[in-house]
């Protein structure tokens, strides 16, 4: 990636930084080393456990206004996503290039439906494809985390096949993923991420805590203002 | 300036076993001129109570906010000034509120009080989040033989007073003292509790205005009813 | 738009702004309710230790700000973002304007940036033929009303339905109802083919990680991230002081703003993007720019008002004030209403024009306790209230003569007693049945709506003597 270009007055921006800041009242304040300690539930899960987070995922998903669905395997998944299609009259949809999503076949499961299942491509050109993804009745995602105390879904955009606009434009957002990508909450989120990532961050990382929303008129709420309206997490047993 | 309050002040901490003076000295803890900024004025006046109080072994205070501008505002005052400071310090570590001493230093929850009337309490601002003195005063009230406690909705919310601001920007601060007279009536009481003249006056003067017939007492007066006056 | 420069004006009219007070009432009421059902959720003792924590690590910051942000814009460049050091307002407005001048751009996307507000930067936009168009639900209500947010983060919560539907209607091809789903359903339909046809998205920014160069924005909607996937060219507008060190401090603040703001556990988008798309990437921005804005900031810095860096803008100062809650937010008159307005307008805009606004408040304390911060917002107001007397010498007059009166009279136990017994003389005249209902200023003022109890006969050092006498026999 080719070095970004700084406009300004790097040493007199900093320099009046750097003078004023040394007249602190009351000397420095130190650096505070492992800020999450004792404020987060941090722990090892077993897949009993991890079962358990499903159900109080659910409830928060669902409190929040999105639909959950249980699922024990390929052919309740199925099922499950297929009563979707039907509910939302869903003729098209896209879907991640992710390999868990390609071991699903969820094409079979469109055609079958008689609805359409697209995958965002890699090899046609800009312009196209982000109108494309907005003309989707539903989009199609694997959940990488599943943050159960805040029913948040983590989605990094992290290679060229797991694109924002999947997620962002349609109306319909539906986030698969397993039992084993859920955490109890941010300790997760940070375990993981520093394991995958360290400070070399994906170039956008979304958490995503049910469906858009607004109450800016009269503090009434109302459900899908700009992002999506209805959101589905399927999540399905570890194997 | 309530001086039947001051009364059941002395009356209601004899009876349960302390021995008080009145330093004749004292006038005023200083908050007005300290409010609006006036620091070199309030230190004078500060001063003079620091040195009045100097042989008192602890120092009862019948308000809420004069409390609060004692424990917050001396200190603040008297940070840079190295003859006073150790002073203003001691005197501050002996400086109680009415409640915060009968419960927390005299252990006492029950001073013997009756009075069966329906009964709701305000917590005024500086001494709720300033001098930190919540629930004190809630269970002297509840201890009260007969009475009918009734929580206020949004009871920490402020009257309004906020001391010059009641005449600065009346018109705001009558629109505040507004949402807490509605919500006092709301309660059915009978009578308004507070630890804070200030706020009494301020609520009074209100319901006052408006006719409202809910009588205005300060905790002590609470705490001096049925317990005789020579029971002593 | 014009702003009404004296403050007792400005609170005035708003006092008989019923419609807008209702509206105010409504808001932060629920909002006031709602984060404190989510502190309870949390558990008191969780909660405070969560303040303390991020009042520590924001503390910390602030204070090697020269650090973090020099870390920040090593780390954007690397990602190949582009930076501007923006010391002024001016300069801020200049790189976006020159910026949009050099890409042609003609529709400019924004989601919400207080900061923008601060430096003026729609009209300067406009003024070079781009159309700038609000992505927020209520900041693209007052867009179309012309007016300034009135809360920092419900902008238009002082308007209602029928004043929306107004507004809507004069943009929309077809009429509208006055119901709040078509309301949105509009919104959302007009301001999507908007973004589909984006030249430059503008975003703020919640929280800028300087150890990976990413900005986080926080928001309900989901307008922020559409802005910041469809935009070929992305600028994002941020406050120099609204850093972290790392994704791990930003999980604290989180936890915090969202519950403090709304009650919610988190909003419902928290996005975290570095700018430039990948090599084979088929989305995402081609161009970002990351503009970092001191205008004033740092002057701050080393006072004894620097914790008010500390903020993160979540508004729950607002809703816990009495006074904001019976004012509304454009009695403040400028970008921040409520108490954090009343601390950084004199500060930032000068005690000339809005001194007054320390004088704003009852000093209940009720801001400090509410802040997830914990800036220490109503001792800032008493310091600003000094600063205005001993510095800056705008006392009154009579005033001044009043309080240096006190204190002589106060100082002294017989000309305090002297003092009473001619202020008993005194009132003599106005007092009716033991109340006072009427006299002359001052506390005319006070008359005004409320009655004064009389004098008492006796003061309780006139008393003193025969309660001590009774208890020595």
């Amino acid at each position: 990636m080719a070095q970004g270009l700084l406009t300004g007055d790097r040493d007199g921006f900093f320099s009046t930084i750097r003078q004023n800041i040394n007249t602190s009242p009351g000397g420095k304040a130190k650096r505070v080393e492992n800020p999450m300690d004792g404020l987060f539930t941090q722990r090892e899960t077993t897949v009993a456990e991890r079962r358990d987070l499903r159900e109080l995922f659910i409830q928060e998903w669902t409190t929040l206004g999105g639909q959950a669905f249980a699922v024990k395997n390929r052919n309740e998944l199925a099922q499950a996503l297929k009563g979707i299609i039907q509910e939302r009259n869903i003729q098209k949809a896209m879907r991640w290039d992710h390999p868990e999503l390609t071991n699903l076949s969820l094409e079979e499961v469109f055609s079958e439906a008689q609805a359409s299942l697209s995958k965002w491509p890699l090899d046609k050109n800009y312009d196209n494809w982000i109108g494309k993804a907005a003309t989707m009745d539903a989009g199609i995602v694997w959940g990488e985390i599943g943050m159960a105390e805040t029913g948040t879904i983590v989605l990094p955009a992290s290679s060229p096949g797991q694109p924002t606009s999947v997620c962002v434009l349609p109306i319909t957002l539906i986030a698969i993923f397993t039992t084993a990508q859920l955490v109890d909450g941010f300790a997760g989120v940070i375990k993981l991420f520093k394991q995958w990532y360290g400070t070399n961050l994906p170039t956008t990382t979304t958490f995503i805590t049910g469906p858009s929303r607004t109450t800016d008129i009269e503090m009434v709420l109302t459900i899908g203002v700009h992002g999506s309206r209805y959101v589905y997490a399927l999540i399905l047993d570890e194997t | 300036m309530y001086a039947d309050v001051g009364k059941s002040v002395v009356q209601v901490l004899r009876r349960n076993g302390v021995d008080l003076d009145f330093p004749e000295g004292q006038t005023c803890c200083g908050q007005p001129a300290f409010s609006s900024g006036y620091y070199k004025e309030t230190t004078i006046v500060a001063k003079k109570m620091i040195e009045v109080f100097e042989s008192s072994e602890k120092v009862v205070i019948p308000s809420g906010s004069c409390a609060a501008m004692i424990h917050h505002g001396y200190p603040t005052l008297f940070a840079n000034d190295p003859l006073w400071k150790t002073r203003a310090e001691d005197f501050v570590a002996k400086c109680y509120e009415f409640s915060q001493f009968i419960v927390d230093i005299l252990g006492i929850t029950d001073v013997g009080a009756t009075f069966p009337k329906k009964v709701t309490y305000h917590s005024s601002c500086h001494m709720t989040r300033i001098l930190g003195v919540e629930e004190q005063p809630k269970i002297l009230l509840k201890n009260v033989k007969g009475i009918d406690f009734i929580e206020l909705p949004y009871a920490f919310d402020c009257c309004g007073f906020g001391g010059t601001f009641s005449m600065k920007m009346a018109d705001i601060s009558a629109a505040i003292v507004e949402e807490k007279v509605d919500n006092i009536i709301a309660t059915g009481a009978e009578v308004l509790v507070g630890s804070d003249l200030t706020c009494l006056m301020n609520i009074g003067g209100r319901l006052s205005r408006r006719g409202v017939a809910i009588q205005v007492m300060h905790l002590a007066q609470v705490l001096d009813q049925g317990s005789g006056k020579n029971a002593y | 738009m014009h702003i009404e420069p004296s403050f007792r004006k400005r609170y005035h009219k708003a006092l008989s702004d019923l419609a807008m007070l209702k509206a105010v009432k409504l808001g932060t009421g629920r909002l006031r309710s709602q984060r404190a059902k989510a502190i309870e959720a949390v558990g008191t003792e969780r909660w405070m230790a969560f303040r303390d924590r991020a009042e520590a690590i924001r503390l910390h910051v602030i204070q090697h700000l020269d650090q973090y942000l020099d870390q920040l814009v090593n780390n954007v460049l690397k990602n190949g973002g582009h930076v501007c050091l923006a010391k002024t307002g001016e300069e801020a407005v200049k790189y976006i304007s020159d910026l949009a001048k050099k890409k042609n751009a003609k529709s400019i996307l924004k989601s919400k940036s207080m900061v923008s507000e601060e430096i003026h930067l729609n009209p300067a936009l406009e003024k070079q033929g781009c159309k700038v168009i609000e992505s927020d639900l209520g900041e693209w209500i007052i867009q179309l009303a012309g007016e300034t947010p009135s809360h920092i983060i419900a902008p238009a919560m002082h308007k209602n339905r029928f004043q929306v539907a107004d507004l809507f209607n004069a943009v929309s091809e077809e009429k509208l109802t006055t119901e709040i789903p078509d309301l949105c359903g509009f919104a959302r339909k007009y301001l999507r083919e908007k973004f589909l046809g984006i030249d430059i998205g503008i975003t703020g920014c919640n929280f800028a990680l300087a150890d990976s160069g990413a900005v986080t924005v926080c928001t309900n909607e989901g307008n922020a991230r559409i802005i910041s996937t469809l935009s070929p060219t992305l600028v994002t507008i941020m406050g120099m002081e609204r850093i972290l060190p790392s994704l791990e401090e930003l999980t604290i603040m989180l936890s915090l703003l969202a519950r403090s703001a709304t009650g919610q556990k988190l909003t419902v988008y928290n996005t975290l993007f570095t700018g430039v798309r990948n090599k084979d990437d088929l989305d995402g921005p081609q161009e970002f720019h990351l503009v970092i804005v001191d205008n004033g900031r740092s002057k701050l810095l080393g006072t004894k008002y620097e914790k008010v860096l500390n903020c993160i803008r979540c508004g729950s100062c607002l809703n816990a004030c009495p006074v904001y809650r019976n004012i509304g937010g454009h009695a403040y008159g400028w970008v921040y209403p409520g108490p954090i307005g009343a601390v950084l307008s004199p500060l930032y805009q000068g005690m000339e024009k809005y001194g007054e606004l320390a004088y704003a408040t009852t000093l209940c304390g009720a801001c400090t306790f509410a802040c997830p911060v914990k800036i220490p917002l109503h001792d800032m107001l008493y310091a600003l209230r000094n600063d205005k007397i001993e510095l800056e010498k705008t006392g009154e007059l009579a005033e001044n003569i009043a309080y240096k009166g006190w204190s002589a009279t106060f100082a002294s136990m017989s000309r305090y007693r002297f003092s009473v017994r001619m202020a008993r003389r005194f009132q003599f005249p106005l007092v009716k049945a033991e109340k006072i209902a009427y006299g002359p200023p001052p506390i005319s003022d006070w008359l005004k709506h409320r009655d004064m109890p009389a004098l008492p006969k006796k003061f309780f050092h006139e008393i003193w003597p025969e309660i001590n006498n009774d208890r020595k026999e």
